[in-house]
């Protein structure tokens, strides 16, 4: 502990640093929400609901607050005949902040704390209990933040029905018989793959399988 | 008078009892059905003797034609009090060539003669009888099916009641080929059978498509023995490499109807035979159903499981951009317009057409380049036959122009294995000019609708679609749609930081314990205590004070001591050390009667001997330590 101490400056700059090397990687699959905006204006136009649907989602996790953005998609959702996803209300607080936002505030509020805790020996004695308290209520955002996001962890396996018509199956194969339908544009969880096929589960339940090509998850896999 | 009376009306009652020998004209008709038939399908002739019911039919044989009997119908009428009976009596007639025959009279004892029935047999199959409401399928054009060692058909003479067999084109694929398959079931002429579903493929390492909606029913004869074939088409594909049976099950009922006869015999007694002369038209088969003298029998029909050797797609010669299309292809792209402006969405049409396992067919459209901003293409695929062994699969991609002026968008590769020529294939589609004008922000809006400013949207009107309307796409200003919970670096680092934070507490934890333990404190205190003294007493030998040096030593051993023995260092006296030690703390005991003695009797010591007794003394103290 002593070590750690007197070696805090070494501490905190190796931190600072890992914080700026790593962070410095370059982004992989890099895109615009007016890109792909633009794009599900292109799709929408052409009659292409599905893919419409898709990139107006993706421009949506860029750009949350474009109004443009979200007039478009529902104007795609009424052509499409599907509904936006329905939040129960216990949910809705972890609504706050994007997902993003959440990571970003669990993140800075536990660099904090641990500046707080390492940096406590050196308060004055009258500061100790005020430290204390700024520790804690940091710890209760970390708490906060970190219980949001595991929340709102299915919202990264919502995927779109892309395919014009698409087909859900009892099983992972072609001559499987279908199960019930789905429409292009609707939201649905994707909860695994098997070959060339994707499980899905729409919002009432339901489950079966659907061709790769069929449906895409808005936040696309790492490469 | 009165005898001929009798004799009349007796007459007359013989003729009514015996109606039915006059009430019909007795004739001979012979009908084929149907009239025109192709080169391996047969044809029901069937004579009907009307107002005979016992009488057997004379069918010539006719050089080229195989005709067998497989039944009778009988029936009966009465109308107005008139009787009227026939018997028809059916035969298979089976084409051994293709030609013109003519089936002579066929003449009935006592009845009379049919007229000669002349019919064509031509090479292909043609008129058999379609179900009702079938609609026009068009197959696969394949090969005639061919009788193999692994047919299921019956081959050791013993004709079945049903089989079931598959026709494949070949029997040597790739992993990924897809081959047009036939499935066929075959029912005996005279068994009746339902279907209990539709044939499941069993073995994992075939993929049998969607079956034909409506299966087509023809008439077939093997060794000699007619059958009804119920024929299902779709395709198959070779899912894994190796040899590997093709094996296929369809459940079945077949209901196979006894022979009265038997029964007959058995009973002995036939109220009607003595009536209809010994030949009761209640022997006909046909009552057999009727009076429910029938068997129902379950049963699956397999396949003989024909052995397919699968080979794997080959490695050499494999081109980089292969996903794993089997077949055989052509590739042609359209781009929606030949005219944009940067940041515009293109649309671009990928077609592929031509033969093959459409499943496997995939491509990834346009690469992203300099020139170029692409998104993942969509997939659809129309197959242009039931079988989907054919047709056109299209892939549609948006694609953003990202340079102005005359641009290009380059040629899309796809390639393929094609099976027969067991080689891979690599086509390309052909460039097509585009002409891209500059999509300037500094612009005031333009008239089409795809520039729009960067202004507040809620203060643009939408389009004519009610869409709101595109905005300007600055270069370089992107973002990563993977959210940060998901990026490693985001990931180590906060590990990295709660580590920390447990580590800095655990040691906190355990310096907080250790700073209010009782024995450690005691030890300290114990530590300190000796180290005073010991301090003391040097400090003592060198101003050559005994009394001081005698009583640091002693205080300095007796805190040792009570550390060690955990008591208070007052009890610790001579006899306490004596008791403790055993006798090894003779020096120890020493320090104390000398310290003692010299509080009373003045005895001196010189430097070398208060040395001498530091130097015993901080002995003592490193043996103590060691108890």
């Amino acid at each position: 502990m002593k070590f750690l101490i007197h070696h805090k400056t070494l501490l905190l700059a190796g931190c600072v640093a890992t914080l700026f090397v790593v962070g410095a990687q370059p982004a992989a699959a890099a895109e615009s929400a007016p890109a792909l905006y633009n794009s599900a204006n292109a799709a929408q136009r052409s009659g292409r609901l599905g893919p419409a649907i898709l990139d107006y989602e993706r421009a949506h996790l860029l750009a949350p607050n474009d109004p443009s953005i979200a007039h478009n998609l529902r104007l795609a959702r009424e052509k499409a005949g599907v509904a936006a996803p329905v939040l129960p209300a216990w949910q809705r607080p972890a609504q706050v902040l994007t997902f993003n936002g959440l990571a970003g505030l669990a993140s800075v509020s536990l660099l904090l704390c641990v500046v707080v805790f390492f940096g406590a020996p050196f308060f004055a004695t009258n500061r100790l209990r005020l430290a204390r308290g700024v520790g804690i209520s940091l710890g209760a955002i970390v708490v906060f933040a970190v219980a949001a996001l595991a929340v709102r962890w299915p919202e990264l396996g919502r995927a779109v029905i892309v395919g014009a018509q698409p087909t859900v199956r009892i099983a992972p194969a072609a001559e499987a018989a279908s199960v019930f339908a789905v429409k292009p544009g609707e939201i649905v969880q994707a909860e695994g793959a098997y070959g060339n096929f994707v499980r899905i589960r729409n919002a009432d339940g339901q489950s079966g399988w659907v061709s790769r090509a069929e449906v895409k998850e808005i936040i696309p896999p790492a490469a | 008078m009165n005898i001929s009376k009798h004799l009349l009306v007796t007459g007359l009652a013989l003729a009514m009892l015996s109606a039915p020998a006059w009430a019909a004209q007795n004739s001979v008709t012979a009908q084929l059905q149907p009239q025109s038939i192709g080169l391996g399908d047969s044809a029901q002739l069937l004579v009907t003797i009307q107002g005979a019911q016992t009488s057997e039919a004379n069918v010539p044989s006719v050089d080229g034609l195989e005709i067998v009997p497989v039944g009778q119908q009988s029936s009966m009428q009465m109308i107005n009090g008139a009787i009227t009976s026939s018997m028809t009596r059916i035969y298979q007639v089976t084409p051994e060539r293709a030609g013109n025959f003519t089936i002579p009279a066929i003449s009935v004892p006592g009845v009379g003669s049919s007229q000669p029935i002349a019919f064509r047999v031509d090479n292909g199959s043609g008129g058999q009888p379609q179900p009702q409401g079938a609609p026009a399928q068009s197959r696969a054009q394949l090969p005639p099916p061919t009788m193999n060692s692994n047919s299921s058909a019956p081959v050791d003479g013993k004709n079945q009641p049903a089989f079931l067999r598959v026709v494949l084109p070949k029997q040597n694929l790739t992993v990924g080929e897809l081959v047009p398959v036939q499935i066929k079931a075959y029912f005996r002429a005279g068994v009746s059978a339902s279907l209990n579903g539709l044939p499941m493929l069993s073995s994992d390492a075939f993929a049998l498509n969607k079956l034909s909606d409506q299966p087509e029913q023809t008439r077939e004869s093997v060794n000699g023995v007619p059958y009804t074939v119920i024929t299902w088409t779709s395709s198959l594909s070779a899912v894994k490499a190796g040899d590997y049976a093709l094996n296929l099950d369809l459940p079945v009922m077949v209901r196979v109807p006894q022979e009265r006869t038997q029964r007959r015999a058995r009973s002995g007694n036939d109220p009607f035979a003595d009536f209809f002369g010994g030949n009761s038209p209640l022997d006909d088969p046909f009552f057999d159903n009727f009076f429910g003298q029938s068997t129902e029998k379950p049963m699956t029909l397999h396949t003989d499981g024909v052995i397919v050797k699968i080979q794997a797609l080959p490695t050499q010669g494999r081109p980089p951009g292969f996903s794993g299309a089997v077949g055989n292809f052509d590739i042609t792209s359209a781009a929606a317009s030949t005219q944009g402006a940067t940041g515009d969405p293109l649309q671009l049409k990928i077609n592929v057409t031509g033969t093959g396992n459409f499943s496997r067919v995939s491509n990834n459209g346009l690469p992203a380049s300099a020139a170029w901003k692409t998104y993942d293409p969509s997939a659809q695929f129309a197959p242009a036959d039931s079988s989907g062994l054919t047709g056109t699969k299209t892939f549609e991609q948006s694609i953003l122009p990202l340079q102005a002026g005359a641009q290009e968008i380059p040629a899309i590769n796809f390639s393929y294995f094609d099976p027969e020529k067991e080689t891979y294939v690599t086509k390309s589609t052909a460039p097509i000019p585009v002409q891209i004008a500059q999509n300037s922000a500094a612009l005031a809006p333009a008239a089409t609708p795809a520039v729009a400013t960067s202004a507040p949207p809620a203060t643009t009107k939408p389009a004519a679609d009610g869409l709101a309307p595109d905005e300007v796409v600055s270069p370089g200003a992107t973002a990563n749609l993977q959210p940060l919970v998901l990026r490693p670096w985001f990931l180590i680092f906060n590990a990295a930081l709660l580590l920390a934070l447990a580590a800095g507490a655990i040691f906190r934890t355990v310096r907080t314990r250790r700073a209010h333990d009782p024995q450690r404190l005691e030890r300290e205190a114990a530590e300190k205590a000796v180290s005073e003294s010991v301090a003391t007493m040097d400090a003592a030998v060198a101003a050559k004070d005994a009394p001081r040096f005698f009583d640091a030593a002693r205080h300095a051993l007796q805190e040792q001591l009570a550390a060690q023995w955990h008591i208070p260092a007052s009890r610790v006296t001579i006899p306490e050390i004596r008791s403790r030690l055993n006798g090894h703390g003779e020096e120890v005991a020493a320090v104390f009667k000398t310290a003692d003695e010299l509080a009373y009797s003045g005895k001196r010591f010189t430097a070398p001997d208060l040395q001498q007794w530091r130097d015993l003394v901080k002995n003592e103290l490193q043996q103590i330590t060691r108890i």
